[in-house]
Order: C-alpha cells, then sequence, then structure tokens
C-alpha cells in the first residue's frame, strides 16, 4: 500500500504531512509518559519488528505471496500510540533507505499505514473484546477492517489527484485515476486477498501468544498506554 | 461502454493488487519459490544492498565529498521542484543533470539504472498504462486503435509525466542514500529538525533491524534445513508458520527492549537524550548551494520551467 513518489502532488504530501505532525506530537508525548524513559528503547524495537514483518512473504492460495503491514498487531501489542510511531519509523527507513513509498508521500503513507490502520483496527478490537470474543478473533477482525480503512484512504488520497491538479486542457499531472476508478481498485485488493491475508495473520500471532503462553505481551505495553495498572 | 468501463476496473484492480500487495519493488509477484526461501533471499538482498552501498559511499566523488546536512536539505529541495515540474523538458532537463551527478559521484551507472528504472518505467508505467486510453482519459486522439478505442494526446502526456517524475524522485533518493552512510544520513536528519529524541530511535530502530533480519532469516532457513523434498504447497501450513515465526520475534524483541534498557540504564543514561555532531560546513559545501541555487533562478528565468 506504499504509495511511491511522485503519485501525490506535493501540495497533498505537505498536508499529509501537517495532519501527521500533531499526530507524531501527541504520539510521542503519550507513550514518553506511558513508558517514561523506557520508550526509546521500546518503539526503537518496536519499529523495528514492524519493518522486520513487513518483509515476511506470507504464502496465499493461488501459489504466490502477499506481505502483511501489522499495524493492528503492533497496536494491540503496544498500544495504538506507540504502533503509530513503530509503523512510522519503520516506514521512514523503508523509504530513505529502500526506496519503497516515497519520502514526500511519507505524511500520507503514514497517516494510511501508521495512523488509520492500527487505530481502526485497535477500536475495533476492543469494542470485540468487550462483547467476550476471543482476542484472536478480535484482533483478525480489527487488522481486516483496519487495513480496509487504510486502503479506502489511501484511494481517496489519490483518486483526488486528478480533481485538484490538472492542466488547463484537463490532463491529470499526478495520479491519473479519479475517485471512481481509484477507490474501488484499491478497496478491491483489499477487501479480496490484502485484507484476508492481514487478518489471517494477525488472529494467528495472537493465537500463537496465547498458545505458548505469553499472553501477557498484548496486557503489558498496551495495557500500560490504557492506563492500567501493571 | 459501461462493461468496457469494468473491465478497466478490473484490469486496474489487479495491476494495483499485483503492485501493492507484493510491495517488493519490481510489482510483480513471481511463481511461489518457496514462501520461506523468497523470504530468506529477500533478507539477503538487504544485505547485499548495505553492502554495496557502504562500498560507494566509501568512493570519492562529489556528492560522497558533501556534508549530509546540506546534502539532505538540497536533495530534499530537488525532489519537491522536480514534483513541482509540470513539462516533460524540465523534467528532461533535471533527468539530465541528475546522471551528470550520477557520473560524477562514481556511481555504477548499469546497477543505478537497472534499479531505478524497474521501479519507474516498469512500475509506474504499468500503472499509467490504461489511461493512456479515452476511456479513462478522454481528449485528441493520438493513435487509433479502433473506432471507438484510441490513445489520447492528454493521456500519453499525463503518463508519460508521472514515469518521468518517478523516475527523477526515485533517482534523487537512491543518489542521496547511495553516497550517504546510512548513520550518518540519519543523524544528518537532525538538520530538517526532527527532534532529537525521534533520530535516536530511529537510529537504534536501524541498527535493531539487522539483528531482526538475521534472527527471521535463522529461524527461515531452519525450517527450510528441515524439509526435504519439493514442498507442496500447502499454504495454510505456511502461513500458520510464518505467524509463529512473528509471534516468536515479537516475545523476542520485547525482551530484547528490556535488555536494551537495563544495558543503557547501566550506562547511564538517564532519559536524556545527548547526540555528538561530528559534522562540519567545508568550501565544497558552499560551492554546492550556491551552484544549485544558480541552477535554481536558471529554471525559474532563463528556461521559464517552473
Amino acid at each position: 500500500m506504499h504509495i511511491p513518489e511522485g503519485y501525490l502532488s506535493p501540495q497533498t504530501c505537505g498536508v499529509m504531512g501537517a495532519v501527521m505532525l500533531p499526530i507524531w506530537a501527541v504520539a510521542s508525548k503519550k507513550v514518553a509518559k506511558i513508558l517514561d524513559k523506557k520508550n526509546i528503547p521500546m518503539m526503537a524495537m518496536g519499529a523495528a519488528f514492524s519493518f522486520i514483518i513487513m518483509m515476511f512473504n506470507v504464502p496465499i492460495p493461488d501459489g504466490t505471496t502477499a506481505h502483511a503491514i501489522g499495524a493492528t498487531l503492533l497496536a494491540v501489542t503496544l498500544g495504538p500510540w506507540a504502533a503509530t510511531i513503530s509503523v512510522s519509523i519503520a516506514l521512514i527507513i523503508q523509504s530513505l533507505l529502500f526506496g519503497d513509498g516515497g519520502v514526500l508521500a511519507l505524511g500520507a503513507n503514514c497517516f494510511n499505514m501508521a495512523f488509520v490502520a492500527p487505530f481502526v483496527g485497535y477500536l475495533i478490537y476492543l469494542l470485540i473484546v468487550k462483547l467476550k470474543a476471543n482476542k484472536a478473533i478480535a484482533a483478525a477482525i480489527g487488522a481486516y477492517i483496519g487495513i480496509n480503512c487504510a486502503a479506502l484512504a489511501a484511494g481517496t488520497e489519490l483518486g483526488l489527484q486528478p480533481l485538484l491538479f490538472h492542466a488547463a486542457n484537463g490532463t491529470a499531472l499526478y495520479f491519473p485515476y479519479g475517485l471512481n476508478l481509484a477507490i474501488p481498485a484499491m478497496l478491491f485488493a483489499h477487501l479480496t486477498i490484502a485484507g484476508i491475508v492481514e487478518a489471517v495473520i494477525t488472529g494467528l500471532v495472537v493465537f500463537y501468544l496465547q498458545r505458548v503462553g505469553e499472553e501477557n505481551i498484548l496486557y503489558r505495553a498496551s495495557g500500560n498506554l490504557r492506563g492500567v495498572e501493571q | 461502454m459501461g462493461c468496457i468501463k469494468y473491465l478497466i476496473i478490473a484490469i486496474e484492480t489487479v495491476m494495483l493488487f499485483l503492485t501493492y500487495s507484493s510491495d517488493d519493488g519490481e510489482g510483480f509477484p513471481q511463481i511461489m519459490k518457496n514462501f520461506a526461501e523468497k523470504t530468506i533471499l529477500d533478507i539477503q538482498t538487504i544485505f547485499n544492498d548495505l553492502f554495496y552501498s557502504e562500498e560507494i559511499t566509501r568512493k570519492k566523488g562529489l556528492l560522497q565529498l558533501l556534508d549530509p546536512r546540506v546534502k539532505i536539505i538540497s536533495f530534499l529541495g530537488l525532489i519537491i521542484i522536480s514534483n513541482l515540474f509540470r513539462t516533460i523538458s524540465a523534467l528532461t532537463v533535471m533527468i539530465g543533470y541528475i546522471l551528470i551527478l550520477a557520473v560524477c559521484s562514481q556511481m555504477p551507472l548499469i546497477r543505478y539504472l537497472r534499479r531505478v528504472l524497474v521501479m519507474s518505467v516498469l512500475f509506474t508505467g504499468v500503472v499509467v498504462l490504461p489511461s493512456l486510453f479515452n476511456l479513462v482519459t478522454p481528449g485528441d486522439p493520438l493513435w487509433q486503435l479502433s473506432k471507438h478505442l484510441y490513445i489520447t494526446k492528454q493521456g500519453g502526456f499525463g503518463a508519460s509525466l508521472m514515469v518521468l517524475r518517478s523516475f527523477t524522485s526515485i533517482s534523487l533518493i537512491y543518489l542521496l542514500t547511495a553516497t550517504t552512510k546510512w548513520a550518518e544520513l540519519l543523524k544528518s536528519l537532525k538538520a530538517v529538525k526532527i527532534p532529537a529524541p525521534f533520530v535516536v530511535t530511529l537510529e537504534m530502530a536501524h541498527r535493531y533491524i539487522f539483528l531482526g533480519l538475521e534472527m527471521a532469516a535463522d529461524l527461515f532457513i531452519a525450517r527450510k534445513s528441515r524439509s526435504l523434498g519439493k514442498s507442496k504447497s500447502v499454504s495454510g501450513d505456511g502461513r500458520r508458520f510464518v505467524a509463529n515465526t512473528m509471534g516468536n520475534l515479537l516475545i523476542r524483541t520485547t525482551v530484547m527492549g528490556d535488555e536494551v534498557y537495563q544495558a543503557m540504564i547501566s550506562r547511564g543514561y538517564t532519559g536524556e537524550v545527548k547526540t555528538m555532531n561530528r559534522f562540519h560546513m567545508r568550501i565544497i559545501d558552499y560551492l554546492w548551494l550556491m551552484a544549485n541555487m544558480v541552477l535554481l533562478l536558471m529554471f525559474k528565468y532563463r528556461l521559464k520551467l517552473l
């Protein structure tokens, strides 16, 4: 879902960056307050973990492989604010050092994958856990909805380009497809395959943690971040 | 007409799915060798890239001589400018400039072009392909394919703009990162006013990514070395293995986070971040900045490209 360089106009990138700045500021304050001095090593590890799981090839039934983002997984283990910082740092490293996703588009990419996906995923997870459902199932459903909301956001950002930025004769200057094509295309891909991969993987990881008796990881940091005593 | 539109949506979907889900830069999922082999290879590629870019940073080229802070700010400026260009001629001039920079910095040209061309021409080319046609971009016919289907001038212009822009942006990022040591690149982010704790977290994350990648590669190699013969592609098993690996790494990185914190405390960490600034500006940095300003003014007033 990484939006590459040159697909969004610099103006859009500026707006998305401006949207992300207060989110990053609040997130680092929250994380610093709750994790205290431990915030830097914990966030660094979270970012490293986020980067590594984005590298994993997940086999899918048609014989090819896909990648998961793991935003909801990070949100249910570290809490949504910490997930925002971890995924953002992973995205910054990806774009700077490996050319995955644009540097100017970082604001937009972070908004979709480091803000929308973990927060939506986490809220859905909390909601379902409150209904006394299994945590693995709750995390899977959260991940599915979270990644699709992120895809919707990405589709909207891309689809707005030809509306907002075109030459005098109507030629699109940036991403050429309008909302009517960009949103269905992004959503279809994520509703069918990418979303299911994300959901299955997130659910299986939480299930693994429960099975090996390390479920406390799910509580510890995120319990902390919700203000629950450890 | 209606069904053709849905056909295009379908093609678009498949393309976007290919490009976005496989995310490996090339945009085409290979037929599964085996997910474990692929992950091991991907991780290897990262280590390879690291090795090669360290090689390039050690060469004595133009860009290698510059202060990383100056480089990061000027390249950010160049990327913004080339994203603002709205004509093909302006982007072509920019590409010429980039190629000169690449040669002056002793970049291995074939490696550089292969990497950038794959990401820009192939990847972006596939994405913009349907926009050439009148069904997506209505306009004046450029090349008539049939009575109702033709490539439009507007579509062609927009698509070439996208491909050229993506070539310039990716080239600039590649030039910046290939000629700068990663540690210095991350340190110099402070020059763009990124707060110190954030930069330190970034630096630490960068360091532990490689440790984590090694742990991950070990887990996959361990599995690979225990499987005999041709693996049947039971993707359910594979998925469970990938998820278990992730869970295992999650536990290990959490434990490691605690240990790193203890190690930091025992070395006198008080929660305050202190970093050293080893950079200093030299004449060549000022010359570089001046040359780029002149170029920018030329773009604006002489060539009227901005």
